[in-house]
């Protein structure tokens, strides 16, 4: 009996170490088989990543989500949209806060330059134009965010993955000096660079969904954004500014046309009503009235009407181009007849759906040689030994600007439900255009200096209009000081906005150095280059 | 009378029901059959339990079946087979979503009648949503909350929308224990838990088509099992007079797998309300998710007893978990503990039955969360053309397996032919190298980081004491306290981050801070001078001072338990349940918007003469609030109206006098403004909206009584009992006002923020066995 027990016991635990040995090995597979998730991509390269960063919503191409509340607390703010004022006094606020988009669109330059880092030291050279324009697309970003909130996090920022969890804050003026300085490096960097036929630079080719691999739009995107912020400094640094523009003068390459513009065609139309600008304009209607400021300068008494009337605005139920008012009391008069339940008969005028919320085909204008023209007219203005024209860079950028706004409504073709078939317009004869030319002209060269620079700033209030609110509101910060409530287009009870207010994760988590930057933490502390 | 919203004449006056009208009574009815037998061969039991649930929100329905199955049965001599298997179904139709505005923020509005408004959810003639036809929304100006939050997202929502969760639960186990020779045993068991869920939601089309997209159909589905199989063989041997060795070691596997797929219409139907995805305006769209991670585990354990009152067992088990990265994926945790009987090893007095003592030290180590230790990133096309997205965290590096120590000792007595229990429990733990994310800075370029980070030490109490105070032939009083207390405290998080915000609103958070408590409440002070008095800003109002952050309190409380009472005559037994806590502190969100749309009592103190308002006027050239001596002043030359105000408040505290210094207040605001000050530009929480949540509660009631076996034999019953309940009864102590202190919505419990009532309910109970 004894010797049947011990013979069963050991066999039992023979079977059992046996079966728990076969076990381990095949289990050791399984176990690291299982580790990662299926449905994540372990093998990204350098050029996925610049796709990527580029095709990221809120940099070229607009955020719904972003926009839809940028349209409600600007287009009343900037007076580029009109809408049924109440009069109630309304104090800053915007709904969103960018600050951690902002600093999450950047996070993947991080993924490059670690990329880029690991590679073999033969194959650097050639993948070099890929770090390049991550960095004027990292400028690009950095920009926004102190234009927004003055002094932010710069030098350090983006170090947590060498552990550094707590960046400083830098003031607005540094990150403007070394913005500006990184861009001339990398304008110098591409300056006579030519594509080779190497492996990298084929993929450049083709991942590059911006400008599709042209070094020299790079470099013409990187001067005329330097243009962008230089004239932002003319105000609190005006000799760096002038200093700025005289180089970028010199260069040459910069946006001066159609050609040389920078824009961008969405390539995902068909998402347009999902997570693109166009969806936010159908849901911010109630802020996309045409406003009386603008109006004002699109048709004024005694003098031509501007040709782009009729393509940023429809006509209303009674087939007028009618303003909504800019004052609460000036509302009341109209507001029983306030209605845009039936698109084709509203009352008043809308923006133009044909040219903007209908118009997945709009290219997105990121720089264009209108704007540059007027900053070139600005700076003949400030600093006349530069030796331009202002009135006729004035000109030029009215003319490029009644040219891309046509371009933009004849590339609708759609017949969309609740069109209004005046909104789309056959552009004017270059002789009709001319006359209108000559008379803006005249009233240019008839004011004075401070009035000047006032017409130079409502051509940027109706060229930027309503899809450029960063633009126009650094614009209109900056011209304050100087022209006062010439550049106040909104209505009496909405209280200006000067800057947004960190939010509460830098307060929780970068505790000291937040409390550094406390006491400007609020909506109506001017930022630096504002010069107040 | 006046003009009501829908242009009809009616009084104006107050609604008392305007809150109770929104829900209705509900009911529960839960029925239980069960069948057992046995004999030589095996056993088994069988039970079948079918439930319906009536929710007290409109349209909110459960209806359950559970189907349970348990039996042994003896294979061979040596051989016993036990089979264990559960299904459950759910149908869960419409449980309520939180309507923030409607049913916490604005408040109702108290002239609202809801039973007029339930009358205006659906067009008579076309079946769309009242307000959006015939330009309503437009011509009867009730309100935006009124009309798109409760008419829209809570009636027309609840009533005409269907949101469905199907769900099956299906457990099976079965076990197969062998004898192998006399104390050795080998059992397996293998088994697994699956549960199927089915959402469908079917949201109606609100108006035409042609006016606007609407409508929408979702299909979701997702599996989870879990599979779990042992082999364990265990060895029960005497070793001599005085010793036995009980001994076991084993293997153990493990699997979850889960998969979930989502479809859902995109832009709305192209026809009115056919549910399917067929109706998708545009292409529809879906999402999926899927996972699986296993498990290998060895386990062996000793015991050794002496005399059988003094045990001595020691463990160890070593896990390898797909979850950990494959350099760090086996972890080894330890365990022992002696307890000893000294009722049986001592001569005690004759009122000691029972005393045990017991101590206990073990390691545990934990994976973590599938798939949060690897590096991925997603993919996707723009026009055609691929790129990569990085992960939004700091991916972890060498994550290493959470890990826990646990040292315990006890106590377990019975005294006085067991008419008393006292049980007590004390416990430290400590748990380090927990896998979290920790967030950080957004500047610091990403979310959060992924790290073993957090050492944080648990300690606490359990005390039980269990009585019958009152034993005579025919009544019997038994009791049961208990108690139990756990303090976690914050050793370290990570190097360089002292502090993780757990929950954070505008002006308060709720945090883990190294060498604090954990959960810890922190608010931003009124502003005060140095004397601590608070100060008023220009406006007449306080305000918060930043840089002054205080601690309020923590969430967890001090103390909590329960009090459990049975009293029973002859066949008759009254059982109540008394729930209660001590310690926590909460903001209470209810309060703070009851307070600021002049909802809670406390909103009426200087709203009118009566009730303690001052009188003022409004100058007219500038609107200040000038006070008057008297309610009966006479309305002087320079007022803006024609009549003075008596809702005069001046809050307590000083004002700046322009020098520096400071004087008391006299700045005069409204009483509503005051209640309301909460909406100022930052909403920042004010310290009296912060609330002990200390309780003791009533939790339920049931009064049973067995019928006498005289009755019941003649019906063929061997036992009958008939109970009445109550549950959700009232609080005997409560200190944190207007709410239900248990209702925490959701699974939060960092803030009080319950939009939804609780419920008391009643019923009746009938139990038959044959």
């Amino acid at each position: 009996m004894k010797y049947i027990h011990v013979k069963m016991k050991c066999w039992a635990l023979m079977l059992f170490a046996a079966t728990m040995l076969i076990g381990l090995n095949s289990c050791k597979k399984k176990l690291d088989a299982e580790f990662l998730n299926p449905d994540g991509f372990t093998d990204p390269n350098i050029e996925g990543f610049l796709t990527q960063l580029q095709q990221t919503l809120g940099i070229f191409r607009y955020d719904y989500g972003e926009m839809y509340h940028t349209f409600a607390a600007f287009n009343p703010r900037l007076g580029s949209g009109g809408f049924a004022n109440a009069g109630d006094i309304t104090d800053p606020s915007w709904g969103t806060n960018p600050y951690s988009n902002l600093y999450g669109r950047l996070r993947v330059i991080h993924y490059m330059e670690d990329a880029y880092a690991a590679l073999p030291e033969d194959q650097k050279q050639d993948y070099q134009i890929f770090m390049l324009s991550s960095r004027i697309i990292k400028n690009y970003l950095f920009y926004h965010l102190a234009d927004i909130y003055n002094s932010v996090p710069y030098k350090d920022a983006l170090q947590a993955f060498d552990g550094n969890f707590f960046p400083k804050f830098d003031p607005q003026q540094e990150i403007y000096t070394g913005m500006l300085a990184d861009l001339k490096e990398v304008a110098t960097s591409l300056s006579g660079y030519q594509l080779s036929t190497s492996v990298a630079h084929q993929a450049f080719r083709t991942q590059d969904v911006w400008f599709g691999g042209n070094v020299t739009t790079w470099r013409t995107f990187a001067n005329s954004l330097r243009m962008r912020l230089a004239m932002r400094l003319s105000v609190a640094q005006p000799d760096a500014a002038k200093a700025a523009i005289q180089e970028l003068l010199a260069d040459g390459q910069y946006a001066k046309d159609r050609e040389s513009s920078i824009t961008h065609v969405d390539r995902q139309p068909d998402r347009a009503l999902e997570y693109l600008v166009f969806r936010s304009m159908v849901e911010q209607r109630g802020v996309m009235w045409m406003p009386e400021n603008m109006y004002k300068i699109l048709k004024p008494t005694g003098m031509p009407e501007d040709p782009r009337l009729k393509v940023l605005f429809q006509p209303d139920r009674n087939g007028n181009y009618s303003p909504m008012p800019t004052e609460g009391n000036d509302v009341d008069a109209i507001r029983s007849q306030i209605t845009n339940t039936d698109l084709t008969a509203t009352f008043p005028s809308l923006y133009n759906r044909t040219t903007f919320e209908t118009n997945y085909k709009f290219p997105y204008q990121i720089i264009t040689s209108s704007e540059i023209s007027l900053i070139l007219a600005e700076s003949a203005l400030r600093w006349p030994d530069i030796n331009i024209s202002a009135v006729d860079e004035y000109k030029k950028a009215i003319q490029h600007s009644i040219d891309i706004y046509y371009e933009a409504n004849a590339l609708n073709t759609s017949n969309y439900a609740g069109k209004i078939p005046a909104s789309s317009v056959t552009k004017p004869s270059q002789a009709t255009i001319d006359i209108f030319l000559a008379a803006k002209a005249t009233e240019f060269t008839a004011a004075n200096a401070d009035g000047k620079k006032a017409l130079i700033y409502d051509q940027k209030y109706v060229h930027f209009n309503m899809m450029k609110p960063y633009e126009l509101w650094a614009d209109t910060r900056r011209l304050y000081k100087e022209l006062g409530t010439r550049v106040k287009k909104s209505p009496s009870n909405y209280v200006f906005m000067e800057r947004m207010i960190y939010p509460g994760s830098e307060e929780l988590n970068n505790r000291e150095n937040y409390n550094a930057v406390r006491s400007q933490n609020n909506f109506t502390s001017p930022i630096w280059w504002t010069g107040r | 009378m006046i003009l009501w919203y829908d242009s009809v004449m009616r009084p104006y006056v107050a609604q008392p029901n305007n809150i109770k009208d929104l829900y209705r009574n509900g009911h529960t009815s839960t029925a239980n059959i069960a069948i057992q037998g046995g004999g030589d061969i095996g056993n088994y039991r069988f039970s079948y339990t079918h439930g319906d649930y009536k929710g007290v929100f409109e349209g909110f329905k459960i209806r359950s079946d559970n189907f349970n199955f348990n039996g042994g049965m003896k294979i061979t001599d040596r051989v016993n087979l036990k089979f264990v298997s559960t299904f459950s179904t759910q149908f869960n139709h419409n449980s309520p979503r939180t309507i923030q505005d409607a049913f916490v923020t604005y408040g109702q509005p108290r002239q609202l009648d809801v039973n007029l408004l339930k009358t205006q959810i659906l067009d008579p003639e076309t079946d769309y949503f009242w307000w959006y036809l015939d330009n309503r929304a437009t011509r009867f100006p009730v309100g935006r909350v009124a009309r798109e939050e409760l008419a829209g997202n809570y009636f027309f929502n609840q009533t005409q929308n269907s949101y469905d969760n199907y769900r099956t639960h299906y457990i099976n186990s079965m076990t197969i224990s062998t004898k192998i020779a006399d104390g050795i045993s080998l059992d397996i068991l293998g088994g697994f838990d699956r549960i199927d869920n089915k959402n469908e939601t079917k949201e109606k089309v609100r108006q035409p088509l042609n006016v606007a997209a609407g409508g929408s159909y979702s299909l979701s589905t997702s599996t989870d099992i879990a599979y779990n199989a042992q082999a364990i063989l265990t060895v029960d041997k005497k070793l001599g007079e005085n010793f036995g060795l009980y001994t076991y070691a084993g293997t153990v596997f493990q699997r979850n797998t889960s998969e979930y797929m989502r479809r859902f219409t995109n832009g709305g139907f192209i026809t009115r309300d056919w549910f399917s995805l067929r109706n998708s305006r545009n292409d529809p769209f879906s999402e999926s998710n899927r996972g699986n991670d296993r498990l290998y585990a060895v386990l062996a354990s000793a015991q050794i007893a002496y005399k059988n009152w003094l045990f001595f067992e020691i463990q160890g088990r070593n896990d390898w978990s797909s979850i950990q990265p494959p350099a760090n994926n086996s972890y080894f945790y330890p365990g022992a503990s002696i307890s000893w009987i000294a009722s049986d090893a001592l001569e005690l007095p004759k009122w000691v039955n029972y005393l045990k003592l017991r101590t206990s030290l073990a390691d545990l180590g934990l994976p973590g969360p599938r798939y949060f230790g690897g590096t991925i990133y997603d993919i996707g096309n723009y026009g055609g053309t691929i790129f990569y997205t990085p992960p939004g965290d700091l991916p972890a590096s060498n994550l290493t397996p959470e890990r826990r120590r646990e040292f315990e000792m006890g106590v377990e007595s019975k005294f006085f032919k067991n008419r008393l229990g006292f049980e007590f429990n004390y416990y430290y733990g400590n748990w380090y190298d927990q896998i979290t994310p920790l967030s950080v800075a957004p500047s610091s370029g990403v979310n959060a980081v992924r790290v073993n980070a957090g050492k944080i030490t648990h300690s606490g109490l359990e005390l039980m004491l269990t009585g019958t105070p009152v034993q005579t032939t025919n009544f019997q009083w038994i009791t049961t306290l208990n108690a139990s207390r756990d303090k976690p405290v914050v050793k370290e998080l990570a190097p360089g981050i002292e502090q993780q915000n757990l929950w954070g609103a505008q002006g308060a958070a709720v945090v883990a801070k190294k060498g604090r408590p954990w959960g810890e409440v922190i608010i931003n002070d009124f502003t005060r001078d140095p004397n601590g008095n608070k100060v008023v800003g220009g406006d007449g109002f306080y305000t918060n001072d930043a840089t002054k952050p205080i601690t309020v309190g923590k969430v967890l409380p001090d103390l909590g338990g329960g009090f459990n009472n049975t009293l029973s005559y002859k066949s008759l037994s009254l059982n109540f349940n008394i729930d209660w806590q001590f310690g926590s502190t909460l903001i209470s969100q209810t309060n703070l918007y009851m307070i600021g749309n002049g909802s809670a009592k406390n909103t009426v103190a200087g709203r009118d003469e009566q009730s303690g308002g001052l009188p003022y006027y409004v100058r007219a050239s500038d609107g200040a609030f000038i006070g008057l001596p008297s309610h009966d002043s006479p309305v002087p030359g320079d007022s803006r109206y024609t009549f003075i105000m008596h809702d005069g408040v001046i809050l307590d505290g000083v004002k700046s006098d322009g020098n520096g210094g400071f004087v008391k207040n006299d700045i005069i605001v409204t009483a509503a403004d005051k209640y309301s000050y909460y909406w100022r530009s930052f909403l920042d929480i004010q310290p009296d909206v912060i609330y002990k949540n200390d309780y003791i509660k009533m939790r339920n009631v049931v009064l049973a009584y067995s019928l006498p076996k005289n009755i019941t034999s003649k019906m063929h019953f061997s036992k009958l009992q008939v109970s009445l309940f109550a549950n959700n009864l009232f609080y005997i102590h409560k200190t944190m006002p207007n709410v239900d202190a248990e209702a925490i919505n959701g699974t939060n419990a960092f803030y009080e923020n319950n939009a939804w009532p609780t419920a008391r309910s009643y019923g009746i109970s009938l139990r038959a066995s044959f």
